[in-house]
């Protein structure tokens, strides 16, 4: 059973993250091809930004409506042939999962990438109730192999390099200790061809859940989702609630925002619009179809525009690539399924505030996120909010506390801004005290500072004094 | 109280009001950008190759030797054909070889070389196909050998994603499969490597009217 590094430790976790050169390449490689790609594709779309407010608009709506919308999916759904369950959290998610899987009568199943499935931690309660979940996305499979928890929401083994997959491989499947991409890759095709003819059960999330006719799509690449919801004789997908739009129309601005925004392709290989289980006999496809609507702490964020904003995330994938946080540590370090930026928004919101308490800290609210996001989220707008809400008191976690140096200066800060004399009084004081600088920048806690950075000099005499004399004159 | 009835009471309690059976029509679609009738040939040809796909030209009198030809280049023995009647008419042209459908055995139907299939629509702005469970069984064709033969009447070609999206039939069929260009995967060190679980050719024959 793999595990997350702990996310109370964000600090400690990024310190390590920092010395693994080889992840460090691995993440500079990613960011940069990640980031052309993305900017090729959205050279080829001057709409981009028209789409992007229009795909807001229509998430915005759902949201306000979310019981509704909802309601009508089930509805819909359940007249197309597919079994709806509810979830509530996801041990109940968890324990509807086993439940389809026993009465599928099967000990295996295959399972295309879910971050949702990943949330609850699908594979370890399935497991427990004696059913093997493979997983089939290469990505994934590997990490599963290596006994890890993915790394990207997109690319979960984005930090492995090619030479230790083929050793993990060469342990695990036997191929050489030096295999190339290529052999790597018809190797799980093979491997994993007899777990999708074997298999009783074919587990997915959903990208997008239709109200109007019921239905779910899934975007990919590789096929194995195709094979998961073709070849076993029974399928089940989890889906958060927060993945509902109105219409089958709405598709096309977010089959035009997802891809371009992920891995910069204009559309990705396959979509799979599934309406339930097909009633003509001999008809291909699983024979029985059931889905469980997830909330695991969702509805908690609809309370108040500024959280709300977080459930209108399509999971591209794109602030982590934009993230310079993210880029340094990677997704380890957050110790969340979610990582970088909406990783640090939707954590907190998710699980209680304490134990991610430090997560909304870690960004320098540079706004690359927000700028990327196909959906316009203003995440430094939520990080602000979580952070506030962290040392508002609301149940604290030491790790996030402002050490004692920090707030003397905050304190100092506040001081002094609060007049306009005490202002003058800081800044004079500020203007003498900066001749020492040649001093103090060897002395902690200046001298890491200054590291990397120059403090800029202030003017001999401020804008206020000069103002006045030039009045005198 | 029901699990559904208890999480969408809680949703709307979220929301600040009780559960809504109805809500304001959502936002207009947005106007999208079209393409010329006589651009969605070559448009969907571009598109496709772009990708690593390949577009073959034939009319019915010729769509039988441009298939066998292909065949015989993927020395295929054993093909996985779709119901359609198009694919049908073919396989009975090409008794020679070892012709499958969907009622096989999957063992049989794992081994299969080459999938042949038709496709309902062809989308030329991203040079994808749209496959429909309703009208033919093609789901495990299309997916399951290492090469994907399919054939499109080129008067099935529409401009965008979104033409495609409102031709949709209600209630939908099981299955809507778009389909562009072969399997992918860039899973490894992001380096791009084709047919990881899907068929790494796709060979599309354009039937001209």
């Amino acid at each position: 059973m793999a595990h997350h590094l702990p996310m109370e430790r964000f600090g400690d976790n990024a310190q390590a993250a920092l010395r693994d050169e080889v992840q460090r390449e691995a993440l500079r490689k990613a960011a940069a091809t990640f980031g052309e790609r993305r900017r090729g594709a959205l050279q080829q779309a001057p709409e981009f930004e028209v789409w992007r407010t229009e795909a807001r608009a229509v998430k915005d709506h759902v949201l306000a409506h979310l019981d509704h919308y909802l309601g009508q999916f089930a509805d819909n759904a359940e007249r197309a042939g597919w079994h709806v369950h509810w979830a509530a959290d996801g041990n109940e998610a968890c324990r509807i999962v086993a439940g389809i899987a026993r009465s599928a009568n099967t000990q295996l199943a295959v399972k295309s990438k879910s971050m949702t499935t990943e949330e609850i931690h699908l594979n370890d309660a399935l497991q427990a109730a004696g059913v093997e979940a493979v997983e089939t996305d290469l990505g994934e499979w590997i990490i599963q192999l290596a006994d890890e928890v993915p790394f990207h929401i997109v690319v979960p083994a984005i930090h492995k390099t090619r030479g230790q997959i083929a050793e993990l491989f060469a342990d695990k499947v036997g191929t050489a200790r030096d295999a190339d991409a290529v052999t790597l890759t018809a190797a799980a095709r093979d491997a994993l061809r007899s777990k999708f003819a074997a298999a009783g059960l074919g587990i997915s999330g959903a990208n997008f859940a239709i109200a109007e006719t019921g239905s779910i799509l899934i975007l990919e690449n590789e096929g194995n989702a195709r094979l998961t919801t073709t070849l076993p004789a029974v399928h089940v997908a989890v889906v958060g609630i927060e993945k509902v739009i109105p219409r089958v129309a709405d598709l096309d601005v977010f089959l035009k925002l997802l891809p371009r925004s992920g891995t910069g392709q204009a559309l990705t290989t396959y979509q799979s619009l599934l309406t339930g289980p097909a009633r003509t006999p001999g008809a291909e496809g699983p024979r029985e179809q059931h889905i469980v609507l997830l909330d695991n702490g969702r509805s908690r964020m609809l309370e108040e525009p500024i959280t709300r904003q977080s459930l209108a995330c399509i999971r591209c994938g794109a602030c982590l690539n934009a993230c310079p946080v993210y880029q340094q540590v990677g997704g380890h370090a957050y110790g969340s399924v979610y990582p970088g930026p909406i990783g640090a928004v939707i954590t907190p919101q998710l699980l209680p505030l304490a134990k991610a308490a430090p997560l909304p800290f870690a960004s320098s609210l540079c706004g690359a996120c927000r700028d990327v996001c196909p959906v316009k989220i203003d995440i430094p707008a939520l990080l602000l909010h979580l952070r506030q809400q962290v040392v508002e008191g609301r149940p604290t976690a030491p790790a996030a506390r402002p050490s004692r140096l920090q707030a003397l200066s905050f304190r100092i800060w506040r001081f002094s801004m609060a007049g306009r004399r005490r202002y003058a009084l800081a800044t004079g004081v500020a203007r003498l005290g900066q001749w020492l600088m040649p001093l103090l920048r060897h002395l902690p806690p200046l001298s890491r500072w200054h590291q990397g950075r120059e403090l800029p000099r202030l003017a001999p005499r401020s804008f206020r004094a000069l103002w006045r004399d030039r009045g005198e004159r | 109280m029901s699990v559904r009835s208890r999480m969408l009471a809680d949703i709307a309690a979220r929301l600040g009001r009780k559960v809504s059976a109805s809500a304001p029509p959502p936002p207009p679609l947005p106007a999208m950008p079209g393409i010329a009738g006589n651009m969605l040939a070559t448009t969907f040809e571009q598109k496709l190759v772009a990708i690593g796909g390949h577009v073959h030209h034939a009319t019915a009198a010729t769509v039988g030797a441009v298939v066998a030809g292909l065949l015989q280049q993927f020395a295929a023995g054993r093909i996985f054909a779709s119901d359609a009647d198009s694919v049908r008419a073919l396989a009975a042209a090409t008794p020679d070889r070892h012709w499958h459908g969907p009622d096989d055995p999957r063992t049989e139907l794992l081994a299969t070389d080459v999938g042949v299939t038709s496709a309902w629509l062809g989308i030329a702005e991203t040079g994808t196909l749209v496959l429909r469970s309703d009208l033919e069984r093609s789901r495990q064709a299309s997916l399951v050998p290492p090469v994907h033969v399919a054939l499109l009447d080129s008067r099935r070609l529409v401009g965008t994603l979104g033409a495609a999206l409102q031709q949709l039939p209600r209630p939908l069929p099981p299955a809507v499969t778009f389909v562009t260009g072969p399997s992918r995967t860039a899973d490894i060190e992001l380096q791009l490597v084709v047919g990881v679980h899907g068929p790494k050719a796709l060979h599309v024959v354009l039937l001209d009217g």
